[in-house]
C-alpha cells in the first residue's frame, strides 16, 4: 500500500460531511472544557485540535459493559454484533496501544467480541497539535511504533492542507468521499517535519531510556516501605486503570431480566487498584484477598505498565498518554513520577554501597581484544575478570592503572549499552600510557570508575545533535556516538565534525567507513595537511561548518585539544547556538578522580567529579578553565 | 414453590425510598408483582403474616423503642434488607449524632416534647438486629433493588460493588467535579448507583455511604487541596456517612 495524498484545507469539511452521510463516523469532540471520542453529526464538531481524550479509543472496542451472552431459560446466544465504524483522528500513542490490545485479546485464545469490533472499524490516526499537561509519550517506549492503523493524518504548519498517508484498503476506500491527489515530496517532508517536531514539545520527563526500566522497577518489588508511601494517598478508586488505554482487565456478572427467566451474561471494565480486584472468596464467608493493601495494589499497575507485559509488547504497557496522572484525583497515579522516584532510588542506593568501599582499590581487567588504532594509539577492548557488568554514561572517565607504573585517566570509547565488555583508546605519551601500549591479549589492567559526569543524556534526547571531534576527542565520544546510533530514533538530526592532525592520525577506521555510509549521519572529515593520495577535505576543522547547515536549537558537544575550542565557539555563536546547548569534554591532569586530590580543580568545579562534561555556560567565565 | 411474601416496614425516615420503588405504577415494578407477593406495607395493611420471606426495612434505628419492633420483624422473616441510606447507614439522620442541641435548633421551645424524645444517635439497622442485604443511596436505586430481589428469588447471593463510584463515572466519561473547579466524594463513596450525580453535574455527596476502608485522610487532603476551607473539608463527608467515619 503506502500511497501518500493531499487534500486542501478548503476541501477537508466537505471531505468530513461526506464521510458522515455515508459512514458512522467516530471523532475528537468537545465535552465542556474536556475532549472525548464520539459520533460525528457535522464536520464543525470534529476538533482535530484535541490534546487528549477523557477515555481512550478502546470504549469502542471493549465497552465499559458489554453483553457477552443472552440467554432465555432454554436458547442462549452471543452478542457478537460489530458496527463498522470509522474512528478518526486517533493520535499515535492510541495507535500505539490498541496494537497492544489487539495483541493481548488474540494471544492464545481470540476473543471476538473484541477483534470483531476492531475488525469492522477503520482507524486513521491525526498528527498531534496539542500536548496534554502530563503526556509523556515524547520519552517513554520510543522502541515500540504505532502499528495497526488504516490511514494518517497530518496537518500541515502553514495551514494549506493535509498530508493523508494511506496504509491499508481501507483507509484507501476514503479517498472517494474527497477531493484529493498525489502529495508531493515538500508536502510529504512537511508532514514528517510536523510529527517530528511535536514530539520535542512534549516535555522529556524521562531521563533515562526505557528499557533500564523494567530491570529497576522490578528490582524494587519487595520494598513494601516504597509502595505503601507511594500509595499512601490512593482512594482504590481505579480510575489510573479505568481511562488508561492499555487497561483491559474486566469482570463478568450474570443479570436476569424483570421476567426471572431471560438474561444476560455481561462483562465490565474492572480495575486492579479496587479492594475487590484479588478477593477470593473461600465459601462460608471467608474470603481472602492478595492484594488487601493500597501499596500492593498501586506496585500492582506500575508492574503492568513497567514490567510484566514487555517481553510481549516489545516495550512499556504504557503509552504515556498522561491520562492516568491528570484523572488521579489524589495526584499520585502518574507513572512518570513512580518511575523516576525507582531510579532514584538506585542512585541513593549507589551512594550508601560506596561508602563501604575503598575509592582506591581498583578491579582487575582482562584485554580481550587489542589492536594498534595508529602509531601511538592503541585500542583495547576490555572484561571485568570477576565477570561483573559495566554501567556507565557516554563522557564518564575511569583510572586505568598499572601497578608499578601509575594511575591514568581514560575516557569509555565503547557504547554504554554493552555491558559486558568495555573500550577504551590509550594514546602512548608518558610512563602510564606507554606501558599500557605494551600489553597484548590476555593481559589485565586495573580500573576504577566510572567517574564524574557524561554527556547530559536527559537534555540531548530527542534534539538535533552536532559533535565536534577533534584527534584523540573521538575515543569518549565514539561511546556516544554508537549511543545515538543504537537508538536512533530518539534523537533528531545527528551530525558529526572529525578533524585530525594527518590521515595516518585517524582512528576507529572501519567505523569511519560505516559512519560515511549511513543515512543516519551526517558525517564531514577534515585532516589539517595530507599528501595528495588523501582525497578528503584538507582544512582546520571549523572549515567544516560551511559544509552543513546547522539549526539553532542544534545541541553541540566538543571534544578535543584546548586550543580547538576556541575557534570552534565562534563559528557557533555565528550559528546563533546558545552556550547552555554547548557541551565541552575538558581534559585536565588528575590523580584520585573524585573530587579529593585538587589536581583537576578549575575555580569550585572539580573536572573529575563535575566534569569532565560541563555545558560551556558554566565555564566560560571561569578563568583557567580553558 | 408459591411466591415469595415480601414485607415493607417503616422507621425515621423520608418514605422517598419506597415512593422510588412503587414509582407510583411504574411498568418494573408491576412486572416485580408478578414474582412477589407483597404481604406488609407500611403497616397499611391490616393483616399481619406469620412468616415473611423477604423484609424491607426503610428508616433508621433511633428510639430504644423501637427495638422491640425490628427483633419482631427479624424473629418472622428469612431474610432482612435494609432499604435504602437511612436503614442502611443510618443516612441524613445521622447528621445529628455529633451534635448536642439539635432539638432546640430544630423545634425551638417545643424542644422537650415526649414525642420527641429519641436516642441520642441515629444508627442503621442493623444496630438493632442481623441485616442480610442493604440496599443503599439516598433514595435508593431502583434497579439495585430489583437485582438484589432477583438474585434473592434465584438464591443467589447478589452483588453490590464495594468500589469508588468513580469507578462508574469514569465507565461514562464524565468529566471529573475536580477538573470542574468543583469537589466531589464519589472517591470513597460505595458504587452501585452508576454516578448519575457528576453526570448530571453536581457532586457525588456519598450518599451510598463508604466503601470498605475509605481513605478519609486523603480525601481531606484533596479537598483542602481544590480550596475547601479545613474545617469543611474534614467534616465535609458528614451529611451520609456519619456513622461510618473513623470519628463516629
Ligand atoms: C577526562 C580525560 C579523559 C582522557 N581520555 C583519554 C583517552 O580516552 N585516551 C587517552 O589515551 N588519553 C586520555 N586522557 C589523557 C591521559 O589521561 C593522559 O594521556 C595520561 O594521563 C598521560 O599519562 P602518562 O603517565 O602516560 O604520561 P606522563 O606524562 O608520564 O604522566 C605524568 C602524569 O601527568 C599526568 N598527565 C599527563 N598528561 C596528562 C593529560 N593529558 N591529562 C591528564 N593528566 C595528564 C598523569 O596523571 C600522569 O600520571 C584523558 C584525560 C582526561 C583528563
Ligand atoms: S492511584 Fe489515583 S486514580 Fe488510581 S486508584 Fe489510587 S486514587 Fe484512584
Ligand atoms: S499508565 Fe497512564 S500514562 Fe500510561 S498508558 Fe496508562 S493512562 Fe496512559
Ligand atoms: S491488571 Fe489492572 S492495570 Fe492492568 S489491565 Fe487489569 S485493571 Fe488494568
Ligand atoms: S466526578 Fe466524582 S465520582 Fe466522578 S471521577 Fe470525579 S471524583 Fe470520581
Ligand atoms: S453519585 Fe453519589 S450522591 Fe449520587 S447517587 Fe451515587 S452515591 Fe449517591
Ligand atoms: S582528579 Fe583529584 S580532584 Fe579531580
Amino acid at each position: 500500500m503506502m500511497k501518500t495524498c493531499f487534500i486542501k484545507d478548503q476541501d477537508f469539511p466537505v471531505f468530513i460531511k461526506n464521510v458522515i452521510a455515508s459512514e458512522n463516523l467516530i471523532g475528537p469532540i468537545a465535552k465542556q472544557n474536556k475532549f472525548v471520542f464520539d459520533k460525528l453529526d457535522n464536520p464543525e464538531e470534529l476538533r482535530l485540535d484535541y490534546d487528549v481524550t477523557i477515555l481512550p479509543p478502546k470504549k469502542y472496542f471493549f465497552p465499559p459493559s458489554q453483553k457477552l451472552i443472552e440467554f432465555d431459560g432454554e436458547k442462549y446466544h452471543d452478542c457478537i454484533d460489530p458496527k463498522k465504524i470509522i474512528l478518526f483522528g486517533v493520535h499515535f500513542y492510541d495507535i500505539k496501544s490498541l496494537d497492544m490490545t489487539d495483541y493481548l485479546f488474540t494471544e492464545g485464545k481470540t476473543d471476538m467480541n473484541y477483534m470483531a469490533n476492531r475488525d469492522a472499524a477503520t482507524i486513521i490516526g491525526s498528527n498531534i497539535q496539542n500536548v496534554s499537561e502530563r503526556a509523556f509519550w515524547g520519552c517513554i517506549g520510543r522502541e515500540v511504533k504505532p502499528k495497526g492503523h488504516d490511514g494518517f493524518i497530518t496537518r500541515l504548519k502553514d495551514g494549506s492542507g493535509y498530508v493523508y498517508e494511506i496504509i491499508s484498503h481501507k483507509g484507501e476506500s476514503l479517498l472517494t468521499y474527497g477531493i484529493f491527489r498525489d502529495a508531493t515530496e515538500d508536502e510529504i517532508s512537511a508532514a514528517t517535519r510536523v510529527n517530528e517536531e511535536i514530539m520535542l514539545e512534549c516535555e522529556a520527563r524521562l531521563p533515562f531510556p526505557t528499557d533500564q526500566l523494567a530491570e529497576r522497577v522490578r528490582a524494587e518489588f519487595n520494598n513494601e516501605e516504597l509502595w505503601n508511601e507511594l500509595a499512601e494517598g490512593c482512594f482504590s478508586c481505579g480510575t489510573c486503570n479505568t481511562v488508561c488505554p492499555t487497561c483491559y482487565c474486566f469482570d463478568v456478572h450474570d443479570q436476569w431480566n424483570l421476567d426471572q427467566k431471560s438474561g444476560s451474561r455481561n462483562r465490565y471494565w474492572d480495575a486492579c487498584l479496587t479492594s475487590e480486584f484479588a478477593k477470593v472468596s473461600l465459601g462460608a464467608g471467608s474470603s481472602e484477598n492478595f492484594r488487601s493493601t493500597r501499596g500492593e495494589r498501586f506496585r500492582h499497575r506500575i508492574m503492568r505498565k513497567a514490567v510484566y507485559l514487555n517481553d510481549k509488547l516489545g516495550g512499556p504497557a504504557c503509552v504515556g498518554c498522561g491520562r492516568c496522572s491528570t484523572s488521579c484525583t489524589a495526584d499520585i497515579a502518574d507513572p512518570a513520577r513512580v518511575y523516576n522516584k525507582i531510579m532514584e532510588l538506585e542512585k541513593e542506593a549507589e551512594v550508601a554501597a560506596q561508602r563501604s568501599q575503598n575509592i582506591f582499590m581498583p578491579k582487575q581487567a582482562m584485554i580481550l581484544r587489542a589492536h594498534q588504532a595508529t602509531a601511538t594509539e592503541r585500542h583495547f577492548t576490555l572484561k571485568m575478570a570477576d565477570g561483573s557488568s559495566v554501567h556507565f554514561e557516554p563522557g564518564q572517565i575511569l583510572e586505568v592503572s598499572l601497578f608499578g607504573y601509575g594511575e591514568i585517566p581514560i575516557g569509555y570509547a565503547s557504547s554504554p549499552t554493552r555491558t559486558r565488555t568495555f573500550d577504551i583508546v590509550v594514546r602512548a605519551v608518558g610512563r602510564v600510557s606507554k606501558a599500557l601500549n605494551k600489553l597484548d591479549v590476555g593481559d589485565s589492567m586495573f580500573v576504577r570508575g566510572p567517574l564524574g559526569h557524561g554527556f547530559p543524556m536527559e537534555k540531548l534526547r530527542s534534539q538535533n545533535i552536532l559533535i565536534i571531534a577533534g584527534g584523540i576527542g573521538l575515543c569518549p565520544t565514539r561511546s556516544l556516538i554508537q549511543y545515538i546510533m543504537d537508538r536512533r530514533d530518539e534523537f533528531g538530526k545527528f551530525t558529526l565534525f572529525y578533524g585530525t592532525r594527518s590521515p595516518s592520525e585517524r582512528m576507529f577506521l572501519d567505523d569511519l567507513i560505516d559512519w560515511h555510509k549511513s543515512p543516519d549521519i551526517d558525517f564531514f572529515e577534515t585532516v589539517d595537511t595530507a599528501e595528495d593520495s588523501w582525497d578528503g577535505n584538507i582544512g582546520v576543522i571549523t572549515t567544516l561548518f560551511e559544509k552543513s547547515k546547522l539549526p539553532s536549537d542544534t545541541r553541540v558537544i566538543i571534544c578535543g585539544p584546548p586550543v580547538m575550542y576556541k575557534f570552534v565557539i565562534r563559528e557557533l555563536d555565528k550559528a546563533g547556538i546558545p552556550h547552555d546547548n554547548i557541551y565541552v569534554d575538558l581534559e585536565r591532569r588528575m590523580k584520585c578522580g573524585i573530587g579529593k586530590c585538587g589536581h583537576c580543580q578549575i575555580n569550585d568545579k572539580y573536572v573529575c567529579k563535575d566534569g569532565p562534561v560541563f555545558p560551556f555556560s558554566e565555564v566560560e567565565d571561569l578563568e583557567e578553565a580553558l | 414453590m408459591g411466591k415469595p411474601k415480601v414485607g415493607f416496614f417503616d422507621f425515621s425516615s423520608c418514605e422517598g425510598c419506597q415512593i422510588e420503588l412503587t414509582n407510583y405504577g411504574d411498568a418494573d415494578f408491576l412486572e416485580l408483582l408478578n414474582h412477589i407477593e407483597i404481604v406488609e406495607f407500611r403497616e397499611a395493611m391490616s393483616e399481619k403474616a406469620d412468616h415473611l420471606d423477604i423484609a424491607c426495612i426503610e428508616g433508621s434505628f433511633t428510639r430504644e423503642s423501637e427495638r422491640k419492633r425490628l427483633e419482631d420483624i427479624r424473629a418472622r422473616a428469612d431474610v432482612v434488607i435494609s432499604f435504602g441510606a437511612c436503614a442502611s447507614t443510618g443516612g441524613i439522620n445521622a447528621l445529628k449524632n455529633h451534635q448536642s442541641d439539635f432539638k432546640e435548633y430544630v423545634y425551638g421551645k417545643d424542644a422537650d416534647s415526649p414525642h420527641l424524645q429519641s436516642n441520642l444517635k441515629a444508627l442503621p439497622v442493623e444496630a438493632a438486629i442481623k441485616v442480610d442485604y442493604k440496599v443503599l443511596g439516598c433514595p435508593m436505586d431502583k434497579y439495585e433493588f430489583l437485582n438484589i430481589v432477583s438474585s434473592l428469588l434465584h438464591g443467589k447471593t447478589p452483588y453490590i460493588p464495594d468500589y469508588p463510584v468513580c469507578v462508574e463515572c469514569k465507565r461514562r466519561e464524565t468529566i471529573c467535579r475536580f477538573d470542574l473547579g468543583d469537589h466531589c466524594l464519589g472517591m470513597v463513596a460505595r458504587a452501585g448507583c452508576g454516578a448519575p450525580c457528576p453526570a448530571d453535574g453536581i457532586p457525588c455527596e456519598a450518599c451510598r455511604g463508604f466503601v470498605t476502608n475509605p481513605n478519609e485522610d486523603s480525601l481531606e487532603k484533596v479537598l483542602i487541596d481544590h480550596g475547601m476551607p479545613e474545617e469543611r473539608a474534614r467534616t465535609k463527608s458528614r451529611m451520609f456517612t456519619n456513622t461510618m467515619r473513623s470519628d463516629a
